[in-house]
């Protein structure tokens, strides 16, 4: 027993530096851009890192965000008459991130980061789907339809967060006209591009102003916010 | 050759087979848990829509995202209300447990499990902070993190204490976990600093400027002073990426560079946290980074905070002493007649003196032979409410507690309520159903003791 106890004494550390190398040159090559040394690995890398490992330390970067999106909502909603009407838009964003202003710690924060996670994927683009699409050869049928098949994942993708902005909007509606009134809810981004650097001096209202508009969806029931005030 | 691999090796045992960095695992513990909990409780009102299954994240998707990506989350156990609120509620118990360190090492692994089911719930809602605390918990989980300030510390010491091979392996596990804390946090540095280089904004210095200026990020009334001035965009710009690319070199080269790079890191996130309101992402990062100093540097830390404290107290008692025989200060001085066989009087003068750094009150009991006569004061008023004294006036009740309230420096906040509760004249009447109602104890007399006033 004492002869086992230093054999293992002596071992583990090796096994522990062999571990810790091992994970480490993993995450290394999980962390760095697309290069012929991860191509080769890719697989087992990604088997090994997913889902326990996942990581993203782009924070900012290779370029930060330039541009303010705010989440604009209308509601169709029921009249008592019977009759629906279409209300105004009314800005969702502002209001959660003028409440952070005032005090960093408000429950606001991740009801904002909730929606300004689900207009960066619909914006976001894919990197690597990027790539390969540039590289698409009108010889390799096979690669083609590699990318044809990510292309139509990530739209999937981006059509189901559309889901969750029809769902924020549903939950807004709620809370602006009251629950169970709402037939509709249509969702529109409005980009505004602040100036330029060499511009800093003038007003966000110089910047240029662009909207992104989704079609009506039906109302989804969604759990109440419960927040107060214009929030 | 073989002797110095053996001797070599046999170092290497030795020095892995000591705890280490374990004052810092244990910050990591409170100071992450913590934000866990402030996680979890910020949003307790909104759990049902951010993470609840009519939350605005469909349920449906949560499931065929987990199926995909072959995670797991106990919130995908049951879709049913109850079942949401046991899970939830059982992650905020779990790591409050974990936060006080109680069974610390099985209350890490169920934190962990708790938190990650709250990530994969809503996996929109989370930033690099909530990233690196997630792959950081995997690794606490085979470190000791409760040999301080936490229930268990006494317990794991005895352990540590004991000897034998068991504990020596947990001692090597531990090293091992918090040496996959530092590299971790340093492929973070060093990943983001490069990603930036990359980007044109980053190269010519006005990213930061982009930043700031979004909504998203910006703090109005402040990030202007940031973000308006080329010179402070660009240094701070550049800088953000300098610390970030050279943050492994300085933190593995020597201990000065580590020192330097682990403050720098603390203020960077400061900054961050106030300025772009990423408050629970610095937090984050810095219970990572508080986690990598040693536990001589906290000892040190720690000296150097005890002598700081005692050279400012020093400094105070001189002043205090200075200011006490100063006759501008001296001509505050009051005489304050209580009650001394009133216990709770007796008690408030107590607390009254200790409070009083400028020594301005004298307290006299009432119950003192010939006060009423040698003060020149009324015994029947002396008797209903208490009376302060000072060389031009003599007041009682709720306007002798103003008196003494304001040679407290302490108290002075409650001066203007006071005065304001006097004002309005329930002040002085809530005064008197107090001192009418109060309990006095006459202490036992003797053939020579008689009672200086009349006791209720």
């Amino acid at each position: 027993m004492h002869r086992l106890s230093r054999i293992a004494v002596t071992i583990f550390p090796a096994l522990l530096i062999l571990v810790l190398v091992f994970h480490f040159l993993m995450t290394l090559a999980y962390l760095t851009p697309l290069n012929p040394v991860k191509l080769n690995v890719q697989h087992a890398n990604l088997a090994y890192m997913q889902p326990l490992f996942i990581q993203n330390w782009q924070l900012f970067a290779p370029n930060p965000v330039h541009d303010t999106r705010v989440l604009m909502v209308s509601c169709r909603v029921r009249n008592t008459d019977s009759t629906i009407t279409a209300t105004e838009w009314s800005d969702i964003s502002t209001p959660l991130r003028e409440a952070s202003y005032e005090n960093r710690l408000v429950p606001t924060d991740r009801l904002e980061r909730l929606q300004t996670g689900t207009t960066r994927v619909i914006f976001g683009q894919d990197e690597v789907l990027v790539e390969l699409q540039e590289r698409r050869s009108e010889a390799d049928d096979e690669f083609n339809k590699i990318i044809d098949e990510l292309a139509q994942e990530d739209e999937e993708n981006r059509q189901a967060t559309i889901e969750v902005l029809n769902r924020i909007g549903s939950a807004q509606c709620d809370r602006l006209y009251g629950e169970y009134r709402t037939e509709e809810v249509r969702i529109r981004v409005a980009v505004l591009e602040f100036p330029r650097f060499s511009q800093r001096h003038l007003p966000n209202e110089e910047g240029e102003l662009s909207y992104l508009s989704f079609d009506w969806a039906p109302y989804e029931r969604v759990a109440p916010m419960n927040i107060s005030g214009r929030g | 050759m073989t002797t110095q691999i053996y001797t070599f090796w046999q170092r290497v045992i030795t020095f892995t087979s000591q705890d280490r960095f374990l004052v810092g695992a244990s910050i990591f513990r409170i100071v992450a848990g913590l934000t866990i909990l402030f996680q979890y409780l910020i949003n307790y009102h909104q759990r049902h829509y951010l993470y609840g299954p009519e939350a605005a994240w469909p349920y449906d998707r949560f499931f065929t995202d987990l199926a995909q990506s072959g995670s797991f989350s106990l919130y995908a156990i049951s879709s049913s209300p109850f079942f949401f609120e046991i899970i939830f509620h059982l992650g905020l118990l779990f790591t409050t447990l974990w936060v006080i360190g109680w069974n610390t090492r099985i209350m890490t692994v169920l934190t962990y499990v708790f938190l990650w089911s709250l990530h994969e719930r809503t996996p929109i809602l989370w930033d690099g902070g909530d990233n690196i605390i997630r792959i950081v918990m995997f690794y606490a989980i085979f470190a000791n993190l409760g040999a301080y300030f936490s229930l268990d510390a006494d317990k794991l010491c005895a352990d540590r204490l004991q000897g034998g091979t068991r504990p020596q392996l947990r001692s090597m596990l531990h090293n091992a976990a918090l040496l996959a804390f530092a590299i971790q946090l340093c492929l973070l540095y060093g990943v983001s600093g490069l990603y930036k280089v990359q980007g044109e904004v980053w190269q010519n210095g006005t990213a930061l400027y982009y930043v700031m200026r979004a909504d998203e990020f910006t703090w109005p009334g402040y990030s202007e002073f940031i973000y308006r001035n080329s010179f402070l965009v660009t240094t701070l710009t550049y800088l953000t990426v300098g610390f970030q690319v050279a943050f492994p070199f300085l933190f593995f080269m020597n201990r000065y560079t580590r020192w330097f790079a682990l403050f720098a890191a603390f203020g960077f996130h400061t900054g961050i946290a106030f300025f772009m309101g990423l408050v629970t992402f610095s937090l984050f990062m810095i219970s990572v980074e508080a986690a990598l100093i040693s536990d001589q540097e906290y000892r040190g830390i720690r000296r150097w905070l005890r002598h700081l404290g005692d050279k400012l107290r020093q400094r105070v008692e001189f002043w205090r002493i200075r200011l006490r025989k100063a006759p501008s200060v001296t001509s505050f001085r009051v005489r304050v007649f209580y009650d001394g066989w009133c216990p709770v009087c007796t008690s408030s003068i107590t607390t009254l003196q200790k409070l009083d750094w400028l020594e301005l009150l004298e307290p006299i009991s009432l119950r003192e032979s010939g006060i009423a006569q040698q003060f020149n004061l009324d015994v029947a008023r002396l008797e209903a409410r208490m009376h302060a004294q000072n060389a031009k006036i003599t007041v009682e009740g709720i306007d002798a507690i103003i008196l003494v309230t304001s040679r407290i420096i302490l108290l002075w906040p409650m001066v203007p309520v006071l005065w304001l509760a006097n004002r309005l004249g329930f002040g002085q009447q809530l005064y008197n159903w107090f001192a009418a109602r109060r309990l006095i104890v006459a202490p036992p007399c003797d053939s020579h003791c008689t009672p200086h006033l009349s006791a209720k």
